[in-house]
């Protein structure tokens, strides 16, 4: 198991689907986007498909983003 | 004020609004506007204040503090609006004015705008700010939006649980916000009563909002039920097309048979197997199942994203579709209204009583503003594109369109576009002249000029696709696939080449999706019955215009000119009859009408198979109509939107030709 620690953050593209992860870094000018939607340091979200987009669930909605995007969203795994 | 009194107040009487106590004599008096970006909190503002606020689209684009006055039974109260935020942890520059404002100014009274349709993301905003301790009042902007989303919210409810007012308004029409300015003296606390805020806001929305929230990661035996009856009624659907392939009997032809054997009139009998075979065994189900279940909405939800099960739901929604307007639209009540009614009774009743002469020939004679332009308005048009808002319509309410974006986002950003540029490419199947204008949600010049370029290209309108449809379902379906294929490659091809040769950066594709909803009826026939006005008004007066122009051309000999003139292409190079070349002159007019002449033209029998594919196809990718490009000139500049329409028009000539010469070498047999 993985330690939570900031070093270790993967990009979101590394999850599987159905993994929960929180957000702890993003990165880019997509940032302010993804904050109106929800997505910020801090959010939990999980990966709902991989393909065609990725698809992540947040308490709020269900997001679409495309590979380029997630690449950029930095991520702890939840247990 | 007094005009605004006039609008109708969603909440008919303040006094239904739960308030827990009387409201307080006000303090500093100031009310502060707060709420998330793109809410309509600049149009709240400006509706309560005299002054007029420019609306900004993009979030952070307003630091501005805008400060007003409210006239309040003659005395003023002040008004300040803020820059949109999500939270209040100060993540950005904009959201850090915006706590400034409530830390340093102590308002007497926040008012929270909030996009009724968002209500989690909303109430997760709300309980952040009732920590600040202020009086406040929560106004569900966008109700409009959210009525048409199918969301129901009890605000009633919602106030009892937040112990604040709520109202509801549409600040575009200035529904409600009367109500919203009696409130702005109110001084009720929201308070979380010590709950954790993310579990307060969840328990709130349960009992406020008819929503389908929470995962349905297992399926139970019920959500397992409708699925069958749903796969089962669409295999049930495939296999009307299918079985006919191998000559087995169908659910159709049975139909057929037996009201034939009735001896129902074939126009009936067609529309009911139509109905009976084709639409009910598939929306019966799926209606039936998502209005009933929502551990099915949730499943369906999640398919229709996914590669294989949703390639499988697009193929049968397409179909459906296709049944809808290219068989019951541009066949059945086409029948009806053209061969029954006008070239039935309302012409040959006219051509009776106008004696023969100018008069004649101007209304009811081969180009008559009657014969012609009406009756192509009314008779072929308008079936073919109500029967096309009726399907989009009932699309857009269920939720499906985000699904097709996510699934179609890999190909479109091979053509230089992502998955948002999907809702104008699918609007451009109901207007192109309309779509090229929603091209503006798309965020780089690049993308915007991509996607005018292939609407004018090759999206086919309604009323053109129902033609489309309905000529070829006389020929084969080998016939309507070449057509599509034909211009969906030379769309992707196009769109390709134009990413790689366009200077410029598209957009990221980050898009929220809703969930999946019954649809509701009375909603989808409303926005019908808007649309088919809105098509009537703009499209009856360009017909009417076509048919003249036709005319006048015709009486000045000119007509003949230009046909004979552009006849060693429209009959050396594309292979078609002389009389094709008026067809594509009219195609100018209005896309849809040229199509109409088409079709007219196959009912005569003058085209064979080969001749109506390449017709189709080069009235299909040929330059847009007058509508279109005087949009496309508005929006891209007349520079620009010669280059596209030069550009089309070369296009389509020539890709015309190289199918006709493929078709013939190859011998190729539709």
């Amino acid at each position: 198991m993985k330690r939570d620690s900031s070093a270790d953050a993967d990009p979101l593209t590394k999850l599987k689907t159905r993994e929960r992860a929180r957000i702890v870094r993003i990165e880019g000018e997509e940032a302010m986007e993804l904050a109106s939607f929800g997505l910020y340091t801090g959010t939990e979200i999980q990966v709902k498909q991989r393909f065609p987009s990725y698809i992540v669930q947040t308490d709020e909605a269900e997001l679409a983003l495309e590979p380029a995007v997630a690449r950029k969203i930095f991520v702890l795994r939840l247990k | 004020m007094e005009s605004r009194s006039k609008a109708t107040v969603l909440l008919e009487d303040p006094s239904d609004l739960v308030v827990l106590d009387n409201p307080a004599p006000p303090d500093n008096g100031l009310v502060v506007l707060v709420g998330q970006a793109n809410v309509g909190k600049s149009v709240v503002f400006s509706r309560l204040t005299s002054r007029y606020v420019t609306i900004s689209n993009f979030p952070g684009t307003t630091v501005e503090i805008f400060r007003g006055q409210v006239d309040l039974d003659g005395e003023t109260v002040e008004i300040i609006d803020t820059p949109g935020i999500n939270s209040t942890y100060a993540s950005s520059e904009d959201e850090r004015v915006a706590l400034r404002v409530l830390q340093d100014d102590r308002p007497g009274l926040i008012v929270q705008v909030a996009d009724a349709k968002n209500l989690r993301r909303t109430l997760r905003l709300t309980a952040q700010l009732a920590q600040f301790g202020i009086p406040m009042v929560l106004t569900l902007n966008m109700m409009d939006e959210c009525e048409r989303k199918g969301i129901y919210v009890d605000s009633d409810m919602l106030s009892k649980k937040l112990g604040i007012p709520v109202v509801q308004t549409v600040a575009t029409t200035g529904t409600g916000l009367e109500g919203l300015k009696k409130l702005l003296r109110s001084r009720q606390r929201c308070s979380l009563n010590g709950h954790e805020p993310l579990q307060w806001v969840e328990d709130a929305l349960e009992s406020v909002q008819r929503s389908t929230p929470g995962e349905a990661e297992k399926l139970d035996t019920r959500t397992k039920w409708f699925t069958f009856l749903v796969l089962f009624g669409s295999l049930l659907h495939l296999e009307n097309y299918f079985g006919a392939w191998f000559g087995l009997p169908t659910l159709a032809t049975g139909f057929q048979s037996f009201f034939t054997t009735q001896g129902f009139p074939e126009i009936l009998t067609g529309a009911l197997t139509v109905i009976l075979a084709f639409l009910l065994p598939v929306l019966l189900p799926v209606l039936w199942a998502i209005g009933k279940d929502h551990g099915f909405n949730e499943r369906f939800g999640v398919w229709a994203r996914q590669v294989l099960p949703g390639t499988f739901i697009l193929v049968v929604t397409m179909s459906l579709v296709f049944q809808l307007v290219g068989v019951l639209g541009a066949q059945t009540l086409v029948g009806i209204l053209e061969e029954g009614i006008f070239s039935g009774y309302i012409t040959p009743f006219l051509q009776g009583i106008i004696p023969s002469g100018f008069v004649y020939d101007l209304l009811v004679g081969q180009y008559g503003v009657i014969s012609m332009g009406i009756s192509y308005a009314i008779a072929i048009v308008l079936p073919v594109v109500s029967t096309f808002f009726i399907a989009f319509s009932f699309l857009e309410d269920s939720g499906y369109l985000p699904r097709l974006s996510i699934l179609s986002d890999r190909l479109l950003r091979a053509m230089g576009l992502h998955g948002k540029a999907l809702l104008p490419m699918v609007l451009g199947l109901g207007c192109v002249t309309m779509a090229t204008m929603t091209t503006r949600i798309l965020r780089s010049k690049k993308e915007r000029f991509v996607a005018t370029l292939l609407l004018a290209l090759g999206v086919p309108c309604s009323a053109q696709l129902g033609v489309i449809l309905g000529i070829t379902s006389g020929i084969s379906l080998k016939a309507l696939l070449v057509v599509f294929g034909t211009v969906a490659s030379q769309l992707v091809f196009v769109g390709f080449v134009l990413s790689r040769l366009y200077p410029g950066q598209r957009s990221s594709f980050v898009l929220e999706v809703p969930p999946i909803r019954c649809p509701v009826w009375k909603n989808i026939f409303r926005k019908t019955y808007w649309r088919v006005v809105w098509f009537l008004k703009e499209a009856l007066p360009l017909f009417a215009i076509g048919a003249l122009a036709l005319f006048v051309l015709d009486k000045l000999q000119l007509l003949s000119k230009v046909i004979a003139a552009s006849e060693p292409v429209v009959t050396g190079l594309l292979g078609l009859p002389k009389e094709t070349a008026s067809v594509f002159l009219i195609g100018f007019l209005r896309r849809d009408y040229g199509a109409a002449g088409l079709f007219d033209l196959s009912r005569q029998g003058q085209l064979d198979s080969i001749q109506i594919v390449v017709g189709l196809v080069v009235l299909t990718l040929f330059v847009p109509c007058i509508a279109n490009s005087l949009v496309i000139v508005k929006e891209q500049g007349l520079r620009k939107a010669l280059g596209i329409i030069s550009f089309v028009f070369v296009y389509a000539v020539g890709i015309g030709g190289l199918l006709n010469w493929l078709l013939h070498t190859f011998g190729i047999v539709l």
